[in-house]
């Protein structure tokens, strides 16, 4: 380490052949890396509440079985499937389920209790689970560490650069 | 996978199920949790990731720089270069002092994207 004309320098080498100084500005390199990772949250989170809606089994004339997804028998729930972010002073969150305690049909008016979407999960004493919650998160896990490691975020890897005056220069 | 109790809305309380997950950018540890999101009340899948501190963001930086080294980007000295990783990390927080025994001759810039350079003002 050592310091030049008052900012803090890092040394990061020799590398291969090379020795890099540069600049260490923790404070934006942070903010980079909290967005990366909020943004990439999103994603997750994103994904998630589609495979949950798009894995719902509707158009049944018989109940889901046991340990599969549930039966859409309207789109209570599946309408009530949402995903948000939010930062702790420590974590990044990504949360997908239900949110809301209660909805209401639009054709009749009629209140529901959404923690239905618990009991579904967990099973009741007259019903076996329908456990959407293990089952999404099991499917969409790998992608899940996939988008929030390397390489993740749907981004490209491409072999085009622009550096200074160099540009062009490969 | 363990599990703990939790209340949550109808006074009913669940176990709650947990997953650690670790990716491969080497810092990111999440944790998964799931049927309740306890501090909400929510009925939902949790997955949270630590923040990173200084020390991480140091490393983070370490690894950008370690990976345009391994692929030989030359980088003028004085310039201000915002680099996309492979990890996906980017920032103009570079400014590149000094670059000693550099083989101007042997760039590869394959998976690395360098989105803007300036010089600093």
């Amino acid at each position: 380490m050592a310091w030049h004309g008052g900012g803090k320098l890092q040394q990061f080498g020799p590398m291969g052949s090379m020795n890099v100084w540069v600049d260490f500005k923790p404070g934006p390199v942070i903010a980079v890396i909290d967005a990366t990772i909020h943004s990439r949250m999103e994603q997750a989170m994103k994904l998630a509440s589609e495979t949950a809606k798009e894995n719902m089994q509707q158009g049944l004339s018989f109940p889901s079985r046991p340990g599969d997804m549930p039966r859409a028998d309207s789109e209570m729930l599946i309408r009530n499937i949402e995903y948000k972010v939010f930062d702790s002073p420590t974590e990044i969150v990504g949360a997908f389920g239900v949110f809301k305690e209660q909805d209401t049909y639009p054709e009749n008016g009629k209140v529901v209790d959404l923690i239905y979407a618990l009991y579904l999960e967990t099973g009741t004493a007259r019903m076996d689970p329908r456990p959407w919650l293990t089952l999404t998160v099991a499917e969409v896990w790998d992608q899940w560490q996939q988008i929030l490691g390397c390489g993740g975020g749907g981004m490209e890897v491409t072999s085009t650069f622009a550096l200074g005056g160099r540009e062009g220069f490969i | 996978m363990g599990s703990d109790r939790h209340l949550i809305g109808k006074n009913t309380k669940v176990d709650v199920y947990r997953k650690v997950m670790t990716t491969d950018t080497g810092y990111n540890v999440s944790e998964a949790s799931w049927p309740a999101i306890p501090t909400y009340r929510n009925v939902g899948a949790r997955i949270s990731t630590l923040r990173p501190d200084q020390k991480e963001a140091l490393k983070t930086l370490s690894n950008t720089i370690s990976t345009v080294a391994a692929h030989g980007l030359y980088l003028d000295a004085g310039t201000d270069v915002l680099i996309e990783d492979h990890i996906g990390h980017q920032s103009k927080v570079y400014e590149v002092v000094s670059m000693d025994n550099v083989d101007k001759e042997d760039i590869h810039m394959e998976g690395i994207i360098v989105l803007w350079t300036g010089v600093v003002t």
